[in-house]
This record gives C-alpha cells, sequence and structure tokens, in this order.
C-alpha cells in the first residue's frame, strides 16, 4: 500500500516537474514595488462568509454581496458601512443596479429590490421555483430580465410579465448580457441562447404587452463558458474553460473568429490550465482574456490570430478577474493565490516622453507605452510584454473580484470576508491636507 | 490643651482617695502630657523629599480641652509631629465675630507659614458646626493642609480654596440638617415638659416641695429657650435647600439601609474614623454605627421611629465632664462625604510641586483636543494648542468629553477671554459659522440645523455660559464657575463682612447672579434663592428679627421676605443674557437633571456608574484624561507596566533596536514573537518600547502585551505593538508579515525595514548617561517634543500651506513623486535628515487623521475606518 503510494506521489511529483519545465516562473515585484502607487488601504469588515460581487453605485459607493447573503453600502472614501441590506437566506448570486434600486438574485429562488438610498427592501419576487443565477436589465426600458432554470421578464415594480420554460435537460443560465435590439445572450453551460425583448413604448399597458421571445440558440462551446462579454455594437465574445474565446457578430449571430484554440486543453489532472475565467474589452478593440494563471491581450480588429499580448505564469494560481484602472494607466489581475497584480509600464527615464503619454487620452497608448500606429504593426510574433508593478497582499484567499474607483482607489473582495480598498496615500494625504485646512479655516480661532 | 491643666487637676483631686489602694489607674489618655517627638522635617533627608509628609489635619477648638487635634490623612499623617502644638497654633485664630446670640459664621481660609518651630506651611480652612449641647451651639473645628512646599500652597491656592470650600460645604450641609432636627427634637421635648410643669402648676403636689415661684421661673426658662430655638430655626430652614447634596445624602442612607438589610452582623458602615482620643477604644465607640439608636444622626431621612419627647431636667448646667460629640456625629452623612473628598484633596496635592504645576501646563495642551500629539501615553505637543476651536460645538462635532474636563484655575485663567469668545461665537455667530463649517455635511443637514435645536447642543453650549456669567466680571479668585455654588455658600460670602477676613472671597454680584440663574433653572418653585442685592436693599427694613439681630441672620431673614424683589433680580439677571438665560430655563427646569451639576454631566458622563448624582471627587483623581497623561503626571506614578519601563534595559541588551523603534515612530505594526517561555520577555519589551508609540492613549488599545492568538490583517488597523507567542501553527498571518516589523526573541534577530536618519541614534546614543528609567524616559519625552516641533512646522507650512498644490496629474506615478518630492524639500528645509522624514511626515498625519475623525458629521450606522499605510519597504535581518 504504502510502496504503491510512494510509486504513485512520486511519479506524479515527476510529473509536475516536466510540466514545470514548460512553464516559466511566476516573477515576484521589484524590491519595494517604487512603481506601485496603491500604498494604503482601508480594511472593511462585516461580511461572514465569501464575498462575490462588487457593485459599482457611483463615484463613492459601492454594495458588496456574497456567501452571508447580506449586502453592505459603502462609503469607501472613508470606510463607512451605509447600510446593510438583510434579507436573502441563502448566498446572493447576482447584483445589479437598475436606475435607482438595486437588484439582488439569490440561491433561495428570491429576487430583491432594494432601495439604493435608503437600503430599503421594496419588493421581494417569489414567482422563479429554482434559484436565481443571473440577471440583466434590458437598456433604456424599465425591465429587467433573471435567469436561472427559466428566464424571466419582469418590470421595475417587480411585476413578472412573461415566463419561459425551458427543458430540464438544460442547465441552469448563469450569464446574461444585453446587446443590441434589446436582444439578450445567455450562457448555460456550454449553450449560447439568444432571446429577444420587445417593449412596447407609449401604450398605457406597455408592460403587459412587452414580450420574451427566443431566437436563436448559437453552436455551443466544447466546454463551460465562463466568460461573456459585448465587445462593441457590432459584436460579443464568449469564453469557455478550454480556453477558446470566439467573437460573435450581434447582428447576425453567427461566430467571426475564434483566438486561443487550443488542443489538448485539458491539461494534467484536468485543470483547464487555459481556462478563460473573465474578458474584458479596451476602446472596443482590444480584448483582455484571462487565461489560467495567465492573461493575453488579442486585437480583435486584427487580420491574423491577433495576439498582441500572452503572459503565461502572471500568478500562481487561476486568475479571476482583470480589469484596468486609471484610465489604463494600469492592468490589474486577481486571482486565486489572494494577491492582486499590479501590471503596467514603468515611466520611462525621458520624462519628455512621460509626458507626452500621460497627457494621452487612448488607454492603450497609456498602458503600453506605445503609439498606436505602433500599436498597430503588432502582431503574434513582435509582443507587448506588461511588467509586473506591485502586488497588493493583505486578502488571505481568493480574490474574487475588484472593481476601479479612479482617483478613489481600488475596492476588492475575497474569500476571507473582507473588502479592502486600495489607496494611493499620496494623494490621500493631500486630500486630509485640504480637509483639515478646510475645518480650520471654518473656525474662528484661525486668524 | 491649655484647657486641660485645671481638669488634671480636679481628676486627682477626686481620685486622690483611690489611690491609695496601689492601682495604677491613669487618667484618661486626653489628660495625658502627649509624647513630643523631634520636628520631623528638621532632618536633612526628609526636608529633600518635600512630596513626603504631607497631610491634612482637622482640629477643634474644644470648649473643654481647648485647641486639639482630631484626625489626619493620612492616618500616619505627620508622624512625629507634634500635632497637639500645631493644632494650638492654627485654632489660634480667633475667626469668630463676637456674637450676642445666634448667627451664621463665615469661613475663612488662610495660609499660616510657620518659619520656627515648625517649618511648614498650612493652609487653614475654619469652619464652625452647630451643636445644641455645646455652648453658645457652635463648635469651632478648622482643618489644615499642612506642607513643607510653600510654593504649592501659594501657586495652588485657588484649587485649594474652592476644593476646601467644599469640603466644608459638606460638613456644615450635614451638620445643619442635624442641627435643625435636634432642634426640633428638643423643642418638642420643652413644649411636652412645659405641659408637665403647668399640670404640676395647676395642682401643685407639696410633698415634691416645688414652690410655684421655682415652676414659674422653669416655665419662664422654658419659654425662652422656645423662643430662642424658634428663631435659630426660622434662620436655619431656609438654608436647607440644597437639593443636590440632599439628594446625595438621601443616595447614601438608602444605600446604608440596604446594606443592614442584607447584613446585619457587620457593621461596616459607622461613622467613626480614627480619632486622638482614646474614646475609639470604648464600647461607646459603636455612637455612629447606622445599626445604632434610632435618634442617630445617620437617620437623616428615614422617619420609622415616631420621637416621644421627654422630660427636660430645668437646673441643667453646662456640663463639661462629657465629652462633645464628634465631627461626624454633628455632619453625619456630611461628613462621610466631606472625609471622602478631603482624601481626594490628598490624594492630588500631595504630588511635588513641580508636578502640579507641570500638570497644570500641560493640561492646558489638552484644548482643543482633536490636534493633541501624544507619545507613550503622554501629552507631547499641540498643534493648534490655545486656538478656540469653539463653532466644535454645534452638534455636528462631537469630543470626547473627558478631554474638555479641566481645571478650575485654567479656566479662570483664559476665562474672561474664552468666556468672552465664548458669548459672541455662541450667540451671535454660531448660526453663520455651524453653516460655514458643515463643508462636509449635505444641503439638506445644514439647512436643518437651526442654532440650538438640538439637546446636545444645549448642553454642551451651557456651561461654557455659565462660565461666561462668573467670568466676565473679572473676579473670582474663588472659581466657583466649575461646581455650582450653593446658594448657602453665597450668601455667606456676601460681601457684608467682617474686616479681619483675610480670605480673599470677594464674591461679586456676578458669582451670585451665576448661582440664581442655576437655582432659578434647578427648582424653578424653590423662591429661597438669596442674591447680593436684595440683600443689601432689605437689611433695613427687616422687622422680624430679633435679639439675634445680627448683620448676617438680619440678611438671611431678609432673603426669605424679599420673594418680588429675588424675582425681579432674576428676571433682570436672566435679561442680561437674553439668549441662553432662556436657554437655561427652557432645559433645565426638567427634574430629573435639576439635581446634576450642569458642567458635571456635560464633563463627565462616564460618572454613571457612581449612583450618587455627580461625584465631585473624580475631579481630583488622576485618571488620564482622553486617555493621556501629563509627563509630570506619568513620571510621578510610573508602575511596572508604564510605558518606557525597563528601556535602558532593552536598549542595552538588544542591538539594532534603532530600526524598530523607526517602524514604531512611523506607524508601521511592530510584533515581538517569541515562545511561550519567553513570555516575560516579549511583555518586556512591549513594555518598553511602546515608550515610543505615538499617538498612544490608554483607552486605544493599540499596544498588546502578550497574544497567542493568530495575528490577522484585521487586528492591523487597531494595533501598534504586540506580544505575539510563537506556537506551532502559525503565528501570523503570512499577509501581515509584509507589512510588519518583528523582533524575534528566540532567534535574536531583527526583520525591519533599514532605519537611515539620524534622529534616532540621538537618543539611543544617550542610553549610557542614565542610570534609571524614569530619567531616560524623561529625556525621551523631551526629545519628543524637539520631534514635535519639526512636525508642527511641517503641519503649518506645508499640509496647511500653499505648497501642496499639486496640479490634477493623470498620471498617479507622477503625482506620487511629486508630492514625495515637494515634502523632501520641504523636510530638507527644516534641517531633517532625508531617513527621517517619514517620521516627521507619521506624526503631521496622526494629527490631520484625529481632527477629521473628531469633526466629521456622526453618522448612525457603521464607523469610519482608519487607514492603514503599507509600506512595500523591503526588511533586512539583524542581529539583535
Amino acid at each position: 500500500m504504502s510502496v504503491l503510494q510512494r510509486l504513485w506521489t512520486s511519479s506524479s511529483k515527476d510529473k509536475q516537474k516536466s510540466d514545470k519545465q514548460l512553464i516559466p516562473d511566476v516573477e515576484d515585484p521589484a524590491d519595494g514595488q517604487p512603481y506601485n502607487p496603491y500604498t494604503e488601504i482601508l480594511i472593511l469588515q462585516h461580511h461572514k462568509d465569501i464575498v462575490r460581487l462588487i457593485l459599482p453605485i457611483d463615484d463613492f459607493r459601492c454594495a458588496t454581496a456574497g456567501d452571508d447573503s447580506k449586502v453592505v453600502i459603502w462609503d469607501i472614501q472613508d470606510g463607512c458601512s451605509l447600510h446593510v441590506l438583510s434579507g436573502h437566506d441563502h448566498p446572493i448570486t447576482c447584483m445589479i443596479i437598475h436606475g435607482e434600486i438595486i437588484l439582488t438574485a439569490s440561491s433561495d429562488k428570491t429576487i430583491r429590490v432594494w432601495d439604493i438610498f435608503n437600503g430599503q427592501c421594496l419588493h421581494i419576487l417569489k414567482e422563479h421555483c429554482s434559484s436565481v443565477k443571473s440577471l440583466v436589465s434590458i437598456p433604456e426600458s424599465t425591465l429587467f430580465v433573471s435567469g436561472g432554470r427559466d428566464i424571466c421578464l419582469w418590470n421595475e415594480n417587480g411585476q413578472l410579465l412573461k415566463t419561459l420554460q425551458r427543458t430540464d435537460t438544460e442547465e441552469d443560465i448563469c450569464i446574461m448580457i444585453s446587446i443590441n435590439h434589446n436582444r439578450i445572450v445567455t450562457a448555460a453551460d456550454k449553450q449560447l441562447v439568444v432571446f429577444s425583448v420587445t417593449p412596447v413604448d407609449d401604450d398605457e399597458d406597455k408592460d403587459v404587452n412587452s414580450e420574451m421571445s427566443l431566437i436563436k440558440s448559437l453552436p455551443p462551446h466544447r466546454e463551460v463558458i465562463h466568460s461573456l462579454i459585448k465587445v462593441s455594437k457590432s459584436c460579443f465574445a464568449s469564453g469557455s474553460i478550454d480556453g477558446m474565446i470566439v467573437l460573435w457578430t450581434a447582428h447576425n449571430l453567427l461566430p467571426a473568429k475564434y483566438f486561443n484554440t487550443i488542443t489538448n486543453y485539458q491539461g494534467a489532472d484536468k485543470l483547464y490550465p487555459y481556462s478563460i475565467q473573465c474578458m474584458f474589452c479596451l476602446q472596443e478593440q482590444y480584448l483582455f482574456a484571462a487565461i489560467g494563471s495567465g492573461f493575453g491581450i488579442f486585437d480583435v480588429s486584427a487580420s491574423k490570430d491577433g495576439l498582441i499580448c500572452r503572459k503565461i505564469s502572471a500568478h500562481f494560481s487561476k486568475i479571476l478577474n482583470i480589469g484596468m484602472t486609471r484610465d489604463g494607466s494600469y492592468m490589474l489581475t486577481s486571482s486565486e493565490d489572494g494577491s492582486i497584480r499590479l501590471w503596467g509600464k514603468p515611466p520611462s527615464s525621458d520624462p519628455e516622453i512621460n509626458e507626452k503619454l500621460n497627457n494621452s487620452n487612448i488607454p492603450m497608448e497609456k498602458f503600453t507605452r506605445l503609439s498606436s500606429e505602433e500599436l498597430k504593426r503588432l502582431n503574434g510574433e513582435n509582443c507587448i510584454e506588461p511588467e509586473l508593478l506591485g502586488e497588493f497582499i493583505a486578502h488571505s484567499g481568493a480574490v474574487q473580484t475588484f472593481v476601479d474607483y479612479d482617483k478613489e482607489g481600488i475596492v476588492s473582495c475575497g474569500a476571507d470576508g473582507l473588502v479592502i480598498v486600495w489607496k494611493n496615500s499620496e494623494l490621500q494625504k493631500v486630500k486630509r491636507n485640504r480637509m483639515v485646512a478646510g475645518i480650520l479655516s471654518n473656525h474662528d480661532g484661525i486668524v | 490643651m491649655f484647657g486641660e491643666y485645671a481638669q488634671v487637676a480636679s481628676y486627682f483631686g477626686q481620685n486622690e482617695a483611690v489611690e491609695g489602694d496601689g492601682n495604677m489607674s491613669y487618667p484618661p489618655s486626653y489628660l495625658l502630657p502627649t509624647f513630643n517627638a523631634a520636628n520631623p522635617w528638621s532632618n536633612e533627608h526628609n526636608s529633600k523629599h518635600g512630596t513626603h509628609g504631607d497631610f491634612i489635619i482637622i482640629a477643634e477648638f474644644s470648649e473643654i480641652e481647648g485647641p486639639k487635634p482630631l484626625l489626619t490623612i493620612p492616618s500616619d499623617g505627620g508622624h512625629g509631629f507634634d500635632h497637639n502644638a500645631f493644632s494650638v497654633k492654627i485654632m489660634a485664630v480667633d475667626h469668630q465675630t463676637s456674637t450676642t446670640g445666634f448667627s451664621i459664621s463665615e469661613d475663612t481660609q488662610v495660609i499660616l507659614t510657620d518659619s520656627g518651630e515648625f517649618e511648614v506651611c498650612a493652609f487653614v480652612h475654619h469652619f464652625a458646626l452647630y451643636d445644641h449641647e455645646a455652648r453658645g451651639f457652635v463648635r469651632p473645628f478648622c482643618m489644615a493642609y499642612v506642607t513643607k512646599e510653600e510654593r504649592k500652597l501659594v501657586n495652588f491656592y485657588e484649587e485649594f480654596s474652592s476644593q476646601f470650600r467644599k469640603v466644608a460645604q459638606f460638613f456644615k450641609y450635614g451638620n445643619r440638617m442635624c442641627f435643625v432636627k435636634d432642634l426640633e427634637r428638643h423643642s418638642k421635648d420643652l413644649e411636652y415638659t412645659k405641659g408637665v410643669l403647668i399640670g404640676r402648676f395647676n395642682k401643685p403636689m407639696p410633698e415634691q416641695g416645688c414652690t410655684e415661684e421655682a415652676i414659674y421661673k422653669d416655665l419662664q426658662h422654658i419659654q425662652s429657650s422656645l423662643a430662642e430655638i424658634r428663631d435659630i430655626l426660622v434662620i436655619l430652614r431656609p438654608l436647607l435647600n440644597d437639593k443636590r447634596l440632599e439628594s446625595r445624602f438621601h443616595t447614601l442612607e438608602s444605600r446604608a439601609w440596604r446594606e443592614s438589610n442584607k447584613k446585619d452582623k457587620l457593621d461596616s458602615l459607622s461613622l467613626q474614623e480614627q480619632w486622638f482620643t482614646e474614646r475609639g477604644d470604648q464600647p461607646a465607640s459603636k455612637y455612629g454605627s447606622f445599626n445604632d439608636a434610632p435618634d442617630n444622626p445617620l437617620h437623616l431621612f428615614e422617619k420609622i421611629h415616631a420621637y416621644s419627647p421627654k422630660l427636660v431636667e430645668m437646673k441643667k448646667k453646662k456640663k463639661f465632664d462629657r465629652t462633645l460629640r464628634s465631627l461626624h456625629e454633628l455632619c453625619s452623612w456630611g461628613a462621610k462625604e466631606g472625609m471622602k473628598k478631603m482624601r481626594l484633596i490628598y490624594e492630588h496635592f500631595k504630588r511635588e510641586a513641580m508636578i502640579l504645576e507641570l500638570e497644570r501646563e500641560e493640561t492646558s495642551l489638552l484644548d482643543p483636543p482633536t490636534s493633541v500629539l501624544s507619545c507613550g501615553q503622554c501629552i507631547t505637543h499641540n498643534f493648534l494648542s490655545g486656538l478656540s476651536l469653539r463653532p466644535a460645538d454645534c452638534p455636528a462635532l462631537s469630543f470626547p468629553a473627558d478631554l474638555l474636563q479641566r481645571w478650575s484655575s485654567i479656566d479662570t485663567l483664559e476665562g474672561s477671554f474664552g468666556s468672552f469668545k465664548s458669548v459672541v461665537s455662541e450667540s451671535s455667530l454660531t448660526s453663520a459659522q455651524s453653516n460655514d463649517s458643515f463643508m462636509l455635511a449635505s444641503e439638506g443637514f445644514c439647512d436643518d440645523d437651526t442654532l440650538f435645536s438640538q439637546p446636545s447642543d444645549v448642553e454642551k453650549s451651557s456651561p461654557s455660559v455659565v462660565r461666561t456669567d462668573s467670568n466676565l466680571s473679572g473676579s473670582s479668585s474663588m472659581t466657583e464657575s466649575d461646581t455650582m455654588p450653593s446658594v448657602y455658600e453665597s450668601c455667606s460670602n456676601s460681601p457684608i463682612k467682617t474686616p479681619d477676613k483675610t480670605m480673599n472671597d470677594d464674591i461679586t454680584l456676578d458669582n451670585v447672579e451665576t448661582s440664581s440663574l442655576e437655582q432659578t433653572s434647578d427648582i424653578p418653585e424653590d423662591n429661597s434663592v438669596i442674591t447680593t442685592e436684595s440683600e443689601i436693599t432689605i437689611t433695613t427694613c427687616n422687622s422680624e428679627s430679633q435679639n439675634t439681630s445680627e448683620s448676617d441672620s438680619k440678611l438671611t431673614d431678609s432673603s426669605v421676605d424679599s420673594i418680588p424683589d429675588r424675582g425681579q433680580m432674576i428676571n433682570s439677571s436672566v435679561d442680561s443674557i437674553p439668549d441662553t438665560g432662556q436657554m437655561i430655563n427652557g432645559v433645565y427646569i426638567d427634574p430629573p437633571s435639576s439635581d446634576k451639576n450642569i458642567l458635571r454631566q456635560y464633563s463627565e458622563p462616564d460618572d454613571t456608574t457612581d449612583t450618587t448624582p455627580s461625584s465631585e471627587g473624580t475631579r481630583l483623581t488622576r485618571k488620564p484624561r482622553g486617555g493621556i497623561y501629563t509627563v509630570g503626571d506619568l513620571l510621578f506614578n510610573l508602575r511596572y507596566d508604564s510605558p518606557g519601563i525597563g528601556v535602558l534595559q532593552v536598549l542595552n541588551k538588544y542591538n539594532n533596536i534603532q530600526h524598530i523603534i523607526y517602524s514604531i515612530l512611523t506607524g508601521r505594526l511592530v510584533l515581538v514573537v517569541g515562545q511561550a517561555k519567553h513570555e516575560m520577555e516579549v511583555i518586556k519589551l512591549v513594555t518598553a518600547l511602546s515608550l515610543f508609540l505615538p499617538n498612544h492613549r490608554r483607552k486605544h488599545h493599540a499596544v498588546v502585551e502578550w497574544s497567542s492568538k493568530p495575528f490577522r490583517l484585521t487586528d492591523l488597523p487597531r494595533i501598534k505593538i504586540a506580544g505575539v507567542c510563537r506556537t506551532e501553527k502559525r503565528s501570523i498571518e503570512s499577509v501581515v508579515k509584509k507589512y510588519c516589523s518583528i523582533i524575534d526573541v528566540d532567534k535574536k534577530v531583527i526583520i525591519a525595514p533599514t532605519y537611515q536618519g539620524t534622529l534616532i541614534h540621538s537618543i539611543i546614543s544617550k542610553k549610557k548617561c542614565f542610570k534609571i528609567d524614569a530619567d531616560f524616559i524623561a529625556f525621551t519625552h523631551c526629545w519628543f517634543m524637539e520631534i514635535a516641533a519639526k512636525a508642527f512646522i511641517f503641519y503649518h507650512s506645508f499640509c496647511l500651506g500653499s505648497t501642496n498644490i499639486i496640479s490634477h496629474h493623470s498620471s498617479v506615478a507622477c503625482h506620487k513623486q511629486q508630492y514625495c518630492n515637494s515634502v523632501k524639500g520641504f523636510i530638507t528645509k527644516l534641517g531633517i535628515h532625508e531617513g527621517d522624514s517619514p517620521i516627521i511626515e507619521y506624526f503631521a498625519e496622526i494629527i490631520k487623521l484625529l481632527q477629521i475623525d473628531q469633526t466629521s458629521l456622526p453618522i448612525d450606522e457603521g464607523f469610519k475606518v482608519s487607514p492603514v499605510t503599507l509600506s512595500y519597504q523591503s526588511c533586512q535581518m539583524f542581529r539583535c
């Protein structure tokens, strides 16, 4: 028994070794992280379980929700918790903002409607008969759609307008996005389905007449879809855990391009090392995708495969979220290894170039420190390589997601139940100077 | 004890026959000569330590024995000091005005300096208590604070004066309540006797041998006694109007009842203190214990036993053979409270004059509280010292109330200025200012915030109103502003005085107005408010005063009569402060708060645990205000766990400790890690290092001496220094390790960012110069003051100045660079090494955060989170 065990473990170790030879080591940030501007944190404690969702409300407020079935609204300037929305009794799976209300979907089969300003629960929608997994609001209307086993159309007063039953063999809908022409793309397991909502305008009882219907089922991915984003008005992209990214046209719902096609996608021990966890798109052209524990950037408009950047091992384990901050000055990746990493280019030694690029309004130029012309010339052979500028370590578990608040900083949440606001301490110092000067100038003691 | 010679003689005369039987019988000890010890302060050792041997002595001028000491605080106070001789000295002041009848005598206060025999200085407070068994009903007492340091008495005269005045007030009030009760009882006795005598008169019984004449004489005597008692009661009864004191006594008594019902075996409520006389050895000393006879002086309020009158022996002469009643029997609960207060006074003033002065000076640095920089629990600097942040009184701004607790003398010193300011700012300017100061407030809040609309607001502003009144006069070496002078006090301090008063208690109109305002607001229906003006005007037309026609009694009588005038007076005084007067009336009419002292309500909100309505005692205890000690105070009572104890030992034992001190001074968490067997060493290190912790207030728990729980990230905003037990499991979260400096006691290593400045070396290099911790701690605090001075400049010139105008660069990296450069430039100009600039920055940052924290709007839900600065600076390992 023990001999067998030893044999087995040794063989697996050898296997790991051979894997490691292929994969470059994860780098460490430079000593002292001189280019990491996020040097002050606020630790917001309230959640008792994994925090999975952050919803920005305005420039200073955000709502966080997670497995403790509570939503907390924070003022991220000073870390006050403004409201605690409690009512769900199962983990919250999705949270969106819809006008002046917050909608939360939960595994307790309900959707709750909350007032943004006072945290009151306005409605409880109980018509779903299974856990609700995703929500999407229809732009330029008062309607929203929820998905789980079924897909339902609601108006903002919580009236159920339409339910579409799905067959039992189909998996629950996990992700939904809205694209042009009031269409909704839903992802369930490997399957993408497009629905259409027709709100009736200028009618007395328009909501009653609003309709929702299935338009098309798209050709399925090889594996589970984990990421679905809108790229531009004309196209959207979906990524699955086999590493495949498919770009679809919004108009006729056909696959336009395939990126990152990998044949042996399952990897050792079926860990899916190339899985697409998260994507975002910059300037409707550059598609950033978290691929396993690394990331890649694809130029959607390029004629060839469009890969302009590939970092194979950016983190020690899977990246859960990827995003930009400071109008493209930095890219951030958060990972299961508990860290958020800051990517970009250090300021160059030539101050003129710095000045020029700092004044640029094009995020991609800022990020890569290349001009648009130079960017166009990039292809698979000459890639850009963002440098690791800093590492934010404070969470003691996986960093689920983060939201960029520009000058106010970055809000991140993690499996340790903490919400952390990362701020630039110099900016905060200046801000405090102003506040103190303001306080004092309002007192008569200062002459 | 001059009066005792005759007694000694008579004692031996009486006992001549008895002496023959050979038994060695001694006269009572009060007749024995006292052992005269050498003057305790004559030897060199003691005179060096002036604090050694301060004590309070209470003496009385006994009508039997002459001046005699009663008790000292502490009980062994002035050990070896000739209390008898000293009592003679301090009682040798004839402060009694010669009176022909009953009168209310005034207290006097005087500083006695004895350069010859005793070489001491004493603050002496004379007062008189009433005893219906005593000659002229009066028993003169005095209490004296005896010290070697004249400077203490002179510099703190006002405090002594006001504190002793309060003690006397306790004594006198309790005494008056007892006295009135006794008199009432006595008059009942007389009435009863009268009835009996009249019965006899009507049917004379010859066998008794009483002549009609004798009975008639007795009746006449009774009649005059009754008249006299009536007169006295007329004078005294109106003075028993201090509801606050009464309720306090009442609480004590009801508590005593509860206690006595609970456990009747233990007689813990005896009033008896230690006495110089041997009465304590006699079983009679049980007198004054609570479970005693129903006519016990302790039963001030309970009326369970109906009084049965006794027959009065009319031929009674003054009996000088029986001992007079003790102070506690005379004053009941008043004595208990007075003694308590006096002990607090002693505890406070027994410290060296130097320390008291240091404390007074530094206490002024506590205001405004938002800009206090403290290091190692000691106040270091106030960045806005002396600035009035009065609009801070608006409801949005909450101050920790205990920070506002200040000494009365400071109130007086700053009073006239501050009060003027407060009048201006509060009555007329506040509305404007409050709007201004709500820069953070939402619009709606601004609009809703009407002046004084909220109760909290009123409560805050009213004390300053009171202070205004008392200080505008510019008088008041007697600072009564902090505790409301009770009406009696203001009466006895009235301008009608005998010229030989040594006390400078020229309470002027304003003070009395204050009290009248207080009284009206406290007990609106109580009409016995006396104001000086009405007294002066009415004395002439007073008709009721009889044989006891002393100016003082007129004065009090008049006060009873002159209700209309008084009403006017009150009105006028209210009118003189139009806004605030109304406000006070409006608010303090409500009864529950009426018993309380307004100021105290405000300044000591955490006294609620004490069942006494207001415990003035706390004013004198040395609890740190706002969690901060003054340097003098800290040095005076260094304890084993005071911050900095053992610092010399640590500095000598560990090398490279400057890196750790640097971490502390820049707000970086410091963890002292060791196995359980090294617990003592870890605790020692933590205690020693906490000396260097800035913004360290006692209540903030920034220091954890020893913790076996793993240290987590969420502890980071709160804790600055902690001792951590190394366990087999992970004792520090790996995340935290990045942001802390570590002293590993087991491995003898320090892991910390490298210190490259010079400031810390300048203090460490002095470690050999000091032998004991206290000296080094004092030196360190001076050193802190130097750094704080630099930080002060940085705060005012850089942070508040215009140097920090930074363009809104889109690039955060550029911004950072620019800010750091301008800081560096400024700090270099201050003559600070670049490596020390984070210390200066951190000090300024502390103050900024404090101010923002305490001036922002209170939010119902949630609380602010203090930011944590993360330093990505790489750490190095040093051997230590």
